[in-house]
């Protein structure tokens, strides 16, 4: 039998819980569907409750209020938490498909959160498919979830705020670091501190981590690019040059370093797969991070019933998720007729306020650190750029020339998207270089279809056998 | 298989319990809480899988279950992430020759 709830939130981010918390006070039923073994989405990440570390000196009190919601929601008896759980489908809407320690399962809720937060962007390079080469997610992944330093000497490269906060993570930890290379200069940053000034709570972070970077004498590099990576079957040294402000790179700039692990960031893009899958409406914008899924100011989507929050309504950060988890669940609520209307405008009147300044300080964050076209315009016919199928650039650029550009038609053409991310890694950086071709215009992004994830066969056939068969 | 540290767990941080995984059928070490794609780095390990067409070797990229980059046998499951997966004692892993 399907388990009927009220709302599931798929996402277990700072959107998601905060939603959840709401919601659950009302006394609706919630499920929350997570793909990671913990609560708290990316940004909650921690060590294992078993591991102990007094290296940690300072954690952001976003992070401290969002840790105790996550062991409060735990003992809610209206929310049964799915983690370890894999979404396979969206059906009619409201029913959910997903995988969970090798079966499926399916639920149904009246109404649907998609708060399944962001990835990595990427800008390819030669040699990024190299053992080594990381995201700096990645990175902050071995150190903070795992105790691990991924290597002795750690180069960091690529845009914005992140990398100072995965620096400040590796010289925590006692790693050094070779240096940060940022490739949009110096001065094209200064715009940022308006944007600081909409989350001031940023600007102590910033600090923290500023100060841990220059007392350390952490070499800090502006309008510097990767040229490309190499190394014989794992990463040994990385080229880097310096770009002038469009973009392109100086001659006789080029700079070789030795290194054993380059971490890579080019900032975050949502992930939008399942409104696709569900044939809901997206839209492209370049100041909140690209594809976005389309929400109305009560952040309902175009599709009845289904709600968006957090990163996948655009790139904004933590403070963004949380007012959007509120926001939706006050949403669902009054749409539910379980809210007074004169508390419900009270209390949406001013988190709308708070959204709309976030959106700001998301549209200077995105804007500043940017990716100019010319860097994706730039690059080198025989980087591979579908990781999952060895696709070069050449494969899709000779497709391109030939006629076939829409995303979808590249991917029949020539496998790029194929593999098993489903061209989540390959789609946003084949978009971009489209996008450099064609002067901003937009190529058709790709059709998503179930399962959303590669799931287990087995996993179908026991659903099958015990849940459909009789 | 060196990464000129002979111990990438960090100083300072006092681990959960100590198992073993059987890594290619060798005896691995590693602790109860860290991922399975962390224990095999952490031992050295930097080819988790060969790519499909050029046979290149491949390792961690996203860390949190997006690129696929990661895939290894467990428990003689084919193409498990292993970044999505926790260690545990007497876990057999294959990594691609």
């Amino acid at each position: 039998m399907n388990k009927k709830y009220d709302t599931i939130i798929i996402g277990s981010g700072l959107a998601g819980i905060n939603a959840a918390n709401i919601l659950s006070a009302y006394n609706l039923k919630i499920a929350i569907i997570d793909e990671n073994h913990f609560s708290g989405g990316q940004y909650l990440r921690k060590l294992p409750e078993n591991f102990k570390s007094n290296l940690i000196k300072y954690t952001t009190k976003i992070k401290k209020e969002g840790l105790k919601l996550v062991k409060k929601l735990q003992n809610n008896k209206n929310i049964n938490f799915y983690q370890d759980s894999t979404v396979i489908g969206i059906y009619d809407n409201n029913k959910l498909l997903f995988e969970n320690n090798g079966k499926a399962e399916l639920i149904q809720g009246e109404t649907l959160i998609i708060a399944t937060g962001a990835r990595e962007k990427y800008l390819p390079f030669k040699g990024w498919t190299l053992p080594g080469v990381i995201s700096a997610g990645a990175l902050q992944v071995f150190l903070k979830s795992n105790g691990v330093l991924p290597a002795d000497k750690i180069l960091i490269a690529g845009t914005g705020p992140f990398l100072y906060a995965v620096a400040y993570e590796t010289l925590v930890a006692g790693g050094k670091i070779q240096g940060i290379f940022e490739l949009n200069g110096f001065f094209k940053q200064i715009p940022f501190g308006f944007g600081l000034m909409r989350a001031p709570t940023k600007i102590i972070e910033a600090l923290v981590y500023m100060e841990e970077i220059l007392r350390r004498w952490t070499k800090l590099k502006y309008g510097w690019k990767i040229i490309r990576a190499e190394g014989d079957g794992k990463l040994e040294q990385v080229m880097l040059a310096k770009t002038d402000s469009k973009g392109d790179t100086i001659k006789g700039s080029e700079k070789t370093i030795k290194t054993n692990l380059l971490a890579t960031g080019f900032g975050f893009i949502p992930n939008i797969e399942l409104i696709n899958m569900i044939n809901g409406e997206t839209e492209y914008k370049k100041e909140l991070g690209g594809w976005i899924i389309k929400v109305n100011d009560e952040l309902e989507t175009s599709i009845e019933g289904v709600f968006s929050a957090g990163e996948t309504t655009g790139i904004g950060g933590a403070e963004k998720s949380v007012i959007e988890g509120m926001l939706t669940a006050y949403s669902i609520l009054k749409k539910m007729g379980k809210i007074d209307s004169t508390l419900y405008s009270k209390i949406v009147g001013k988190l709308k306020k708070k959204r709309n300044n976030y959106l700001k300080y998301a549209e200077y964050l995105n804007i500043v650190y940017s990716i100019n076209d010319t860097h994706y315009k730039t690059v080198d016919d025989e980087t591979i750029i579908c990781r999952c199928e060895d696709v070069p650039l050449k494969e899709i650029k000779n497709a391109y020339q030939n006629g076939f550009k829409s995303l979808n038609s590249l991917k029949i053409f020539t496998r790029s998207g194929m593999g098993n991310c489903q061209g989540r890694t390959c789609g946003p950086i084949i978009t971009e270089i489209i996008k450099s071709y064609e002067k901003g215009k937009i190529p058709e992004q790709f059709k998503i279809r179930k399962p959303a994830k590669p799931v287990n066969i087995s996993s179908l056939v026991r659903f099958y056998e015990e849940e459909v068969k009789e | 298989m060196s990464n000129g540290l002979t111990n990438l767990r960090i100083k300072g941080i006092e681990r959960g319990k100590r198992v073993y995984i059987i890594v290619n059928g060798k005896k691995t070490e590693a602790y109860e809480g860290e991922t399975v794609a962390s224990a095999l780095w952490a031992a050295g390990y930097k080819k988790f899988r060969t790519s499909v067409k050029n046979r290149e070797n491949r390792a961690p990229l996203c860390g949190m279950g997006v690129c696929y980059e990661c895939l290894v046998t467990i428990n003689g499951i084919p193409n498990i992430r292993s970044c999505m997966t926790y260690v545990n004692n007497g876990m057999e892993i294959e990594t691609d020759e």
